[in-house]
This record gives C-alpha cells, structure tokens and sequence, in this order.
C-alpha cells in the first residue's frame, strides 16, 4: 500500500502518494539551491504554470530557511557546527503536492512565525506544519491542487 | 553554488548596483556586506534587478536593512528595474510600496 503522504482531500480522507523524490543535503545555507532546484523541476512536471513554479520553488526556500534559521539562529557551516543534514522529501498526489525537511531536533527552536519567511511562505501555499517529537524536528508545506488541476504523467 | 553576481558602477553621486542571478539565504549578507559601506550622506544607489531570477525573503530582508541604512546615512536607495520574480516577492512580502522613489510622490528624504 503507498504510504499515507500526510495530505487530506477536502472532506479529511487521507491520499495516497503517486510518486515521492527525496534529496538529502547538509543543513547548510549553501544547499538550498539545491532542493528548490528540484522543486523547480518537479513543478515542471507537473505542469504548473511558470508562476507557479516560481512560487513552488520561493515557497520550498522560504521552508528550508525556516527551518535551518530554527536549527541554528546563529548560522555557521555545516562543518563547524556538526549539523546532520536536511532530509527532503516531495510526495505528489492527486491532490496536490506536499514537502517536507526534518532533521535531528537537537538543540531547534521553535519556528520564527513572526518572520518575513513566514509571511511569505503563509502566502504561498495551503497549510504549514511544524513538528518535534525529541529526536527528529521537521516542516511541512502543502500545495493543494484544483479537481482537474496538474497530474503527475501517467 | 547558487548563481549570483553583484557589479556596481559610480558616475559621481550616483552608484548603480546591478545585481543578477539567485539573490538567497545563501547570498544576503554578502549583498548586505558589499553594498551597505556605499550608502555614503547624500549619494544615490540604484539596484537594478532586471537580472534577479530569484528572491527570497533573506534576499528581501538585505534589500530593507540597505534602504533603513540609506535613510540613517542620508542616502537615497531605490530598486531601479525589477524582474517578475522580484515584483512577486515584493507583493507576497507586502512590501512592494516601500520601494517607490520621488517621482511617485514619496518625499525626496524617504525615497528607497
């Protein structure tokens, strides 16, 4: 059975998951290019419009600087700080798109909701979620599609 | 990785930024660091970003510390040209009407 993607359709039901990409990086500010790179052409393939994969790819940023910001309000390289990386994971369904980073939860903060990050990243998609269960924090963002919007190609 | 360039022109007053590429979290305070000791009492700088592909908010948030800067310096800091990708996160951000310059009526000591 595919994996349940976290995303629900309208009336709660949960959906499940055509196609994921996972892209582990080192939670270092110099990576990111790299993951909204991939959204990017994940967008793409979709078939979203070239709007909307602008703001796919603004809106994966803005996640992945949230969530390094709450790794470490004072960033330094990967290196020095011995960070372990950013887990990335894109889950598409019919319903729409959903990412996720986590990483280890040692020493996070809580989310900068009060950030211009934030705002923007509130403005770009349908829900934000936040988690932290002691060893592992993560961030997720959904971007929910329209009945008859982009479908991943068969 | 990302693919950012910064060039700055003088013709006297006048310092004409040209800023191209990924402007990101990455890159901020790089933007911040070679920009802000050119924000001198009475000179203009112009940030052209026809050329920016991408914006994020750090990049935005480097671009708002510059023109705060300017104003406390006695400066005068403005976007000149800006592509789509800019525009959308100006308006997403809310803060596309702070980058407005004399000619839309702003008052000439709060230009940006």
């Amino acid at each position: 059975m595919a994996p349940d993607t976290g995303l629900t359709s309208a009336n709660g039901t949960p959906v499940h998951e055509i196609a994921a990409v996972s892209l582990r990086v080192p939670a270092d500010r110099d990576y990111v290019v790299l993951v909204r790179s991939a959204a990017g052409h994940l967008g793409a393939q979709l078939g979203y419009s070239v709007p909307e994969i602008l703001d796919l790819r603004l809106a994966v940023d803005e996640a992945c600087g949230i969530f390094l910001a709450a790794l470490d309000p004072q960033p330094r390289s990967s290196a020095e700080a011995g960070r372990s990386d950013l887990e990335c994971r894109f889950s598409i369904s019919d319903n729409g798109l959903r990412f996720r980073v986590s990483g280890s939860a040692t020493g996070v903060m809580e989310p900068d909701t009060a950030g211009l990050g934030w705002q923007v990243l509130s403005a770009l998609v349908d829900a934000i979620s936040w988690g932290n269960d002691g060893t592992t924090a993560s961030m997720a963002l959904e971007k929910r599609h329209a009945p008859g919007g982009p479908r991943w190609p068969t | 990785m990302s693919d950012f360039s910064l060039s700055v022109t003088t013709a006297g007053a006048v310092v004409t930024a040209t800023l191209g590429g990924e402007v990101d979290l990455a890159e901020a305070d790089r933007l911040w660091a070679e920009l802000s000791p050119l924000l001198t009492p009475g000179s203009t700088m112009l940030v052209d970003c026809s050329a920016v592909v991408f914006l994020d908010s750090a990049g935005l948030r480097s671009l708002l510390r510059l023109a705060d800067q300017a104003e406390v310096r006695g400066a005068q800091f403005r976007l000149a040209a800006v592509s789509a990708a800019v525009r959308r996160v100006l308006e997403v951000a809310g803060v596309d009407r702070v980058f407005t310059g004399p000619e839309d009526g702003a008052s000439a000591g709060t230009a940006l």
